[in-house]
């Protein structure tokens, strides 16, 4: 009686694909339009650079050679457009009228007052109300002068130590010289010392790579609602002849549980095999067909056939099933970083994300479709 | 022989059944009348094996079967005639066209709409394959719960005659019912009232028939 239940089933449920895939061909198309203007869609958040002028005297080539590495510094080149200004007056005027976002004035001689030790400050004028960018840029300006600071005195404790030596001036003035070929050499060379990271709140994925993986689950998800007719169409009197036949309400969720699971897999390999189509011709993600990608389907399928049939059981109607199941699907969604990603989400989710069945079967599909 | 001992039923504080017993000897057909919610259907239920009764047995004195037509439609709306008989029926897909199943079909004239989905069918056409299941089951003992309610006058004829043949074969009915025609064919009446059963009519004790005056005098 079981297996002739299952064939029943099948035979049930076999007259639901065909509207089945129009529909979810329709909420493909519009998934598929906005995963394809998703990049439109979100904003993109990277700083543009800052414009910043600065005012030196090119009095030495080492001054000239300073300016040049600092220039060519990574953590500087990302967030720095160098302006060249011909003198104070001229920085303060641009800046007033925010032509430049920071003015560094250099003052003359500054080189050779390094060299004898006076230490003339650089002034770094920065205008009211500054931005983000601004903030970070002093942060960046004072690190470097506490890294140039410390190189300094590096220098000046050779200096001071030759001077003590009573070393011939010729001699000193080629300590000095190397000295300072190093400092420029090996000191403020080192540009790698400020490493560039990007993070993003999608992890290791790219929001398109991310949202097609979170697109299918929720697809399939929702698809799940379309059974629910199939699974309540049983009256009482239905449910009781196969009581009476041995078929009790467990057997009958199992029955239900292969037919529903059967196609569920079916639309994941349709949508599978067309997001890996899809990939193909556009360059935002790239979906690899293979066969740990079409092992996880059955996982995601019986998931989903098991979340549907426990919101079934429930002693309900149709449209109350309906809505049930649907905020169950929204709750799955949103605690499992399917709609807003995890690292966005309120603490309270983002502790319990995780564990969610949402959250662990978007991790499985990313690891499984995108290798 | 169908035996019924001491059965008891509640739910809750409501007592349904309280020690129902009795006997169906084989070819005989069991009248079960009643108002509505007087537990006729509970009691059926129990028989079919559908619910478990709180205290009591039932038992055939030697192996036979039972086939249970329920007052609701218990056949699957989404299949087609011929599906729901492949669901309920227990033979292969061979024995579906013996011969007699065929009789079976014919005399309930099965065969126009075999192929169509039962949600189309009438609920003539649906008692008449839900009949027609049960009796393909060959069942020693069937359980009918309002067999011709909402039926037309052809309909109830030929059930009545499709009783009457399972009847004369040695099949046993028990039957809960409000139709005269249905209580005509039975050789025990039993009033079900508060929980009881009380015993109102015996064929061997009586040479009349039973009449629709009785049964109004009866409850």
């Amino acid at each position: 009686m079981f297996i002739r239940l299952v064939i029943s089933d099948f035979k049930r449920i076999r007259h639901l694909i065909i509207p089945f895939i129009i529909i979810l061909a329709a909420l493909l198309s519009v998934m598929t339009a906005i995963l394809l203007t998703s990049d439109k869609l979100v904003r993109k958040d990277t700083p543009s650079p800052v414009n910043v002028g600065i005012a030196m005297k090119a009095d030495s080539d080492y001054a000239m050679t300073a300016y040049r590495f600092i220039k060519d510094m990574e953590s500087y080149k990302s967030i720095c457009n160098f302006v060249e200004v011909p003198s104070k007056d001229a920085g303060i005027k641009l800046l007033e009228q925010k032509e430049i976002d920071t003015f560094i004035y250099v003052p003359d001689n500054i080189l050779s007052d390094i060299m004898n030790g006076t230490n003339t400050p650089v002034e770094i004028i920065y205008p009211e109300n500054g931005s983000l960018q601004t903030l970070v840029l002093n942060e960046l300006f004072t690190s470097t002068a506490s890294f140039l600071g410390t190189s300094q005195a590096a220098i000046y404790t050779v200096l001071s130590l030759s001077r003590e030596l009573e070393i011939p001036d010729e001699t000193y003035a080629q300590i000095s010289e190397d000295i300072n070929a190093l400092f420029f050499n090996h000191v403020l060379s080192r540009y790698n010392l400020f490493e560039t990271k990007e993070l993003a709140a999608t992890g290791k994925y790219s929001i398109p790579e991310y949202y097609a993986a979170a697109i299918l689950l929720i697809l399939l998800f929702l698809c799940s609602i379309l059974f629910l007719p199939f699974l309540k169409s049983y009256n009482r009197a239905v449910k009781n002849q196969l009581k009476a036949n041995g078929i009790n309400t467990l057997r009958i969720c199992i029955s239900h549980f292969t037919a529903i699971c059967s196609i569920l897999y079916l639309f994941y390999i349709i949508l599978y095999c067309a997001s890996g189509m899809i990939s193909g011709t556009v360059n935002l993600f790239t979906i690899t067909i293979n066969p740990m990608g079409f092992a996880i389907g059955l996982v995601i399928s019986a998931v989903i056939s098991f979340i549907a049939i426990l919101t079934s059981l429930a002693p309900v109607s149709l449209s109350g099933c309906s809505l049930l199941l649907f905020m169950v699907i929204l709750l799955i969604a949103y605690s499992g970083g399917l709609l807003i990603p995890e690292l966005l989400l309120p603490d309270l989710f983002k502790n319990i994300c995780p564990y969610t069945p949402g959250n662990i079967l978007l991790n499985l599909l990313c690891r499984c479709i995108y290798t | 022989m169908f035996v019924i001992e001491n059965i008891n039923k509640s739910y809750g504080k409501n007592n349904i059944l309280s020690d129902i017993s009795f006997n169906a000897q084989s070819g005989n057909c069991i009248g079960i009348i009643g108002i509505n919610g007087s537990g006729k259907s509970t009691l059926l239920n129990i028989l079919a094996g559908c619910i478990p009764p709180d205290s009591g047995r039932y038992y055939f004195d030697t192996e036979g079967t039972i086939s249970y037509l329920p007052q609701e439609n218990p056949l699957i709306d989404d299949l087609t005639a011929l599906d729901n008989i492949r669901l309920w029926y227990n033979g292969s897909k061979k024995d579906i066209r013996n011969e007699k199943n065929q009789i079976i079909f014919s005399k309930l004239g099965i065969h126009t709409f075999i192929n169509k989905k039962v949600k189309t069918l009438s609920g003539g056409m649906k008692k008449r394959l839900s009949l027609a299941i049960a009796f393909m089951r060959e069942p020693d003992l069937i359980l009918l719960d309002e067999p011709l309610a909402a039926l037309d006058m052809l309909c109830k004829q030929g059930i009545i005659k499709c009783l009457n043949d399972y009847l004369a074969q040695g099949g046993t009915i028990i039957a809960a019912t409000h139709e005269t025609s249905i209580l005509n064919l039975c050789d025990k009446i039993y009033l079900l009232k508060n929980g009881m059963l009380h015993m109102k009519y015996d064929a061997s004790e009586n040479d009349e028939k039973f009449t629709e005056a009785d049964f109004c005098k009866m409850l």
